[in-house]
């Protein structure tokens, strides 16, 4: 109870080929009630063939192209449509929804009463599987490919790919204009990604047609794109950003240049392109599909967010596809005049720079790291120096200029501050923190250049702010330029050198960063100003010597103290371990300072031999300093 | 025009500057030769250690032959170590012979402690300036005028090795045994026992070797004993681990030095069964201490030229053998000078050596690092280094 008969035809015309003829039997075996009658398809399409009334169902096995000129007969007659496709006939098994050659489609073929489908035309031919225009990205992609075969076909798109204009109109609304390689109207029983991608939107019942349109801004964009292919994280809802999409029930596309369309692999027609849904035109049997077809009006969708709008439509059809993604107009004005707006240097500007670098020189007598980290946050020197990177990348002398100064003045100021505060405060006092800002190294330059890329990144995106903060601390640009004041304060030149060293270490290795950054980010063709970033290449090839030496000597320092951790001496037989060492130097001289453990007492004698030996075996002149622990 | 004359001048005076970057002298030869001799062991064909320092003392004489004087050195050997013994030779008569016919300036031996030992007043009378390269026991040096010592002796040797098990890694309770036909043996144990003891460590057997057996490892297990201390040769050793082997008991093992450069050229396919073994020697595989002075890169350049062995430590003990006789040598004007000669060798001064600094003090014994090593994949990795 409750179970639906199957109902079939009483009679069936069986539609042929040659190849196919044989199929007949099949249709006769199944079953015994139904009449079949069969016909020869070129026979039967041949413009005399006289239609016998009694043919109410059709049953064709044969070409795609032969299939659809009986499609079109039998929407013209109101026929109803069965379908045997042949085993490689995939794709027409996936538009029935069944697996090809097997009892399942024979069955199939000879039910009655099946759903109405929506039929798509291009330019008036019909559309079983897809229709294309351009060059759609992995165009020949199909389901199952392998990571290898998808690759290909990037690299072979790569080649190839350019950009141009597209115009789409959809009814009651404004032609949208847009660049892109192409663009293809896809079908549940298309193959490939285009087919996963619409498969959660997509419905052959309801009216509508699905519209992709591939435009990648950026060889980057594309791998982007080829990446979540391979990953299958990509859907209707989540567009990538090479990709557009429309579901409508008409719409016509024109092109700047005239391009073929392919309709179900065959080329077929040109460019404008008139597409339609005939909506439960064609009576032909499938498998009862899961989705059930929709109640009331389906509603028009256009995502063509990521694709060039405006301006950005003829610019992007000038040139080849880049390498990096080219920022758009607006995400430029925006940055632009933030950068503006930092370049300047005005009242609020002085004052921080007065006050942070004043807090940042207490901050280091006092050796609070939590008073400088304030310091650091309040400093608006960040600021000046991301401008003059794009001031530099751009060539825009305005702004580099204007950063420059603010820059100038804001050193000028630091140190004119932290020389003051200095000159009230203890001479002889060097603390940790002070310390810590002296003898830089490359390892200081490798923060300064991460900082410079997270400064540009962060900039260029207003989500990501407030993590501007996390890098003007780790960046740290008013505490070396306080420990310089305090050095100039002292009129101690070594310890102003040291410290200034690392503030333009700091300095140099943002800028470059932040340039480099702002070009991948898009917002330059090219490093316009090469001049300028010459002089910035140069000035930290500069710096990088001492940098490099400076390194060096940790690096040395490390594995002397390394070294001397393997060290034991037999002195008047007794055993000496070298437990800690640390290394110093005291004006010209060479400290060493020592942790011992030892057995037995040692008297003066045995300490004068363990000096000797020391001696003998470092390379260079000491002063030992040695703390004896007695192992009991 | 004138950018491209400043670019040629610079590069012109760039060419200029770049032979001072060079500090060699070239040496005019003066035309003359003077010998040193190596005497080896005397065992026919490859015989393990002294094999290995003559290839040293080879290398390091093709890599630096000149005298400051144009002076040449050259080594004087018996080729293919050829048996003094088959020709009824002792190391006197070979070194007497040498004298006689070579005019030699110094003699390198390539020979044991034991084999030193028996002739050591024979060969000190000769009154040629000796550096025994391989041989440790004290008694080498021991009132000997002519004759010194470029290793450190096994009382040091046997000390550093004691308080190192003692005072690193914290074990109280150890067993020696020992070679008691090889003086060096007898010694090292000797040595390690009193100073272990001296240290609050227990000796739980003092004992022969000949006396190893499975008994006497079960007792020295049941009593909790942490350590051997088996100052061996390489064959004995393989028989003490394969005595634990059978036990299945895995207490740390120490050799002394010598040990790993015998088995790589005696026994090298045994070579893994050394690993986890704690080993006193003269060196270390360990790189952060290989100098890498001229010299060093210089031989080894020469030496891989000449050999198709791996270098072991008495390579490396060839090497500075030659380089202190060469020191010696080229500060006497007379080449023949056995006083100065034998005066600069004991001179104290302080030689960068291939691994570490050493010198040779007025009685003939070098001062220079014992270096405790683990025996890991075939290599020394150095634990620690003893001054």
């Amino acid at each position: 109870m409750g179970e639906q008969r199957t109902v079939y035809v009483k009679t069936a015309l069986f539609l042929h080929t040659d190849e196919t003829s044989a199929r007949r039997e099949d249709l006769v075996q199944f079953s015994t009630d139904i009449e079949i009658r069969d016909e020869d398809i070129e026979a039967f399409l041949a413009d005399n063939y006289v239609l016998d009334p009694g043919i109410k169902h059709l049953v064709v096995c044969a070409s795609i192209e032969q299939l659809k000129a009986v499609m079109e007969v039998a929407l013209e007659h109101d026929l109803s449509l069965g379908v045997l496709p042949h085993k490689d006939q995939k794709q027409l098994g996936r538009y029935l929804c069944l697996e090809a050659d097997n009892i399942d489609s024979l069955e199939l073929a000879l039910q009655q009463n099946q759903q109405a489908t929506d039929t798509i035309r291009c330019n008036d031919q019909l559309v079983l599987f897809s229709a294309s225009m351009g060059r759609i990205l992995l165009a020949k992609s199909a389901e199952g490919d392998g990571q290898l075969r998808l690759f290909r076909l990037f690299i072979s798109d790569l080649r190839r790919i350019r950009l141009s204009g597209f115009n789409f109109t959809l009814p009651g609304r404004k032609p949208i204009n847009t660049a892109a390689s192409g663009c293809i109207i896809v079908t549940p029983s298309a193959t490939g990604y285009t087919n996963s991608l619409i498969s959660s939107d997509a419905n052959a019942l309801d009216g509508m047609l699905s519209l992709l349109v591939t435009a990648p801004s950026s060889v980057m964009g594309y791998l982007g794109f080829l990446y979540r292919v391979l990953k299958g994280h990509i859907s209707v809802k989540n567009l990538p950003d090479t990709l557009g999409y429309i579901k409508t029930s008409e719409l016509m596309i024109e092109t700047s240049k005239v391009q073929l369309i392919d309709i179900d692999g065959q080329p077929a027609s040109k460019t404008p392109a008139i597409c339609q849904v005939q909506p439960q035109a064609l009576k032909i049997n499938r498998f009862p599909n899961k989705k059930k077809p929709p109640t009331g009006n389906v509603d028009e969708r256009v995502d063509l967010n990521n694709l060039p709008m405006g301006s950005e439509t003829s610019k992007a059809m000038k040139r080849i596809i880049p390498f990096f993604p080219y920022a758009t107009e607006e995400r430029f004005k925006e940055l632009f005049m933030m950068l503006r707006q930092d370049a300047r240097s005005d009242r609020s500007y002085l004052l921080l720079m007065v006050l942070s670098t004043m807090l940042a020189t207490v901050g280091l007598f006092l050796n609070s790291s939590s008073v400088i980290i304030g310091a650091m946050l309040l400093a608006p020197l960040m600021a000046p120096i991301v401008s003059l990177s794009m001031g530099i990348l751009r060539s825009d002398k305005s702004l580099y200029s204007q950063s420059a100064k603010t820059i100038a003045s804001g050193i000028l100021i630091a140190l004119l501050a932290s020389a003051m505060v200095a000159s009230w405060l203890p001479k002889a006092l060097v603390t940790a923190e002070m310390s810590a800002r002296l003898n830089p190294s490359l390892l200081d330059l490798a923060v300064a250049i991460f900082a410079g890329i997270a400064a540009a990144y962060t900039k260029s995106n207003q989500r990501l702010l407030s993590g501007l903060a996390g890098v003007a601390i780790a960046v740290a640009l008013v505490p070396p330029l306080s420990v310089a004041g305090v050095g100039l304060g002292r009129l101690d030149l070594n310890f102003f050198g040291q410290a200034f060293l690392l503030f333009s270490t700091n300095l140099v290795g943002i800028i470059l960063a932040a340039s480099l950054t702002f070009r991948l980010l898009g917002y330059s063709a090219a490093i316009k100003a090469k001049k300028s970033f010459i002089y910035v290449v140069l000035t930290l090839a500069m710096i990088s010597v001492p940098l490099y030496l400076s390194y060096q000597n940790i690096v040395d320092e490390v594995r002397a103290e390394q070294a001397w951790k393997k060290e034991r001496f037999l002195v008047n037989g007794k055993y000496l371990i070298i437990k800690r060492t640390t290394r110093y130097k005291q004006g010209d001289t060479n400290v060493i300072e020592m942790e011992i453990y030892a057995r037995d007492h040692l008297s003066r004698q045995d300490l004068n031999a363990l000096r000797t030996k020391i001696k003998n075996s470092a390379s260079q002149k000491l002063l030992i300093r040695a703390n004896l622990t007695y192992i009991l | 025009m004138k950018t491209i004359a400043i670019k040629c001048l610079i590069i012109l005076f760039a060419c200029a500057w770049l032979p001072a970057c060079n500090n060699n002298l070239d040496i005019t030869p003066s035309g003359k030769t003077f010998n040193i001799a190596f005497v080896g062991s005397g065992q026919a064909g490859k015989s393990g250690r002294d094999q290995d320092v003559l290839e040293g003392i080879l290398a390091a004489n093709a890599a630096d032959a000149m005298l400051d004087n144009g002076d040449r050195l050259e080594i004087v050997h018996v080729p293919e170590l050829v048996a003094q013994n088959a020709v009824g030779k002792s190391i006197a008569e070979t070194i007497s012979g040498y004298v006689e016919r070579d005019h030699i300036s110094a003699v390198l031996l390539g020979v044991s402690s034991k084999t030193l030992l028996e002739e050591k007043h024979r060969i000190d009378e000769l009154g040629v300036p000796t550096l025994a390269v391989i041989a440790t026991h004290p008694d080498v040096t021991d009132k000997a005028e002519y004759i010194s010592q470029i290793s450190f002796d096994d009382q040091r040797q046997a000390q550093s090795a004691a308080m190192y098990v003692r005072d690193e890694l914290a074990l109280k309770r150890a067993a020696v045994l020992f070679d008691d036909v090889n003086p060096n043996s007898g010694y090292l144990g000797q040595v390690f026992r009193t100073t272990f003891e001296k240290v609050g460590g227990s000796i739980e057997t003092f004992s022969v070797f000949s006396q190893l057996n499975q008994s006497l490892l079960t007792e020295l297990k049941d009593k909790g004993t942490q350590i051997l201390y088996v100052p061996l040769s390489a064959q004995h050793v393989f028989h003490v681990q394969e005595q634990l082997e059978i036990l299945d008991w895995d207490p740390v093992v120490m050799s002394a030095d010598g040990l790993l450069a015998t088995v790589q050229q005696v026994y090298p396919e045994r070579l893994s069964e050394l690993d986890g073994m704690y080993v006193t020697d003269l060196y270390s595989d360990a790189d952060e201490f290989l100098k890498l002075a001229k010299f060093v890169k210089r031989i080894t350049g020469f030496y891989e030229k000449m050999f198709s062995d791996k270098a072991s430590t008495d390579t490396t003990l060839g090497v500075e053998s030659y380089q202190l006789i060469k020191y010696a040598i080229n500060l006497c004007p007379d080449r023949h000078n056995a006083t100065c000669i034998n005066q600069k060798i004991r001179s104290a001064k302080i030689h960068q050596g291939v691994m570490s600094k050493f010198s040779i003090r007025a009685n003939g014994k070098a001062s220079r690092p014992v270096f405790v090593n683990l025996i890991e994949d075939g290599r020394l990795n150095l634990i620690v280094k003893v001054h």
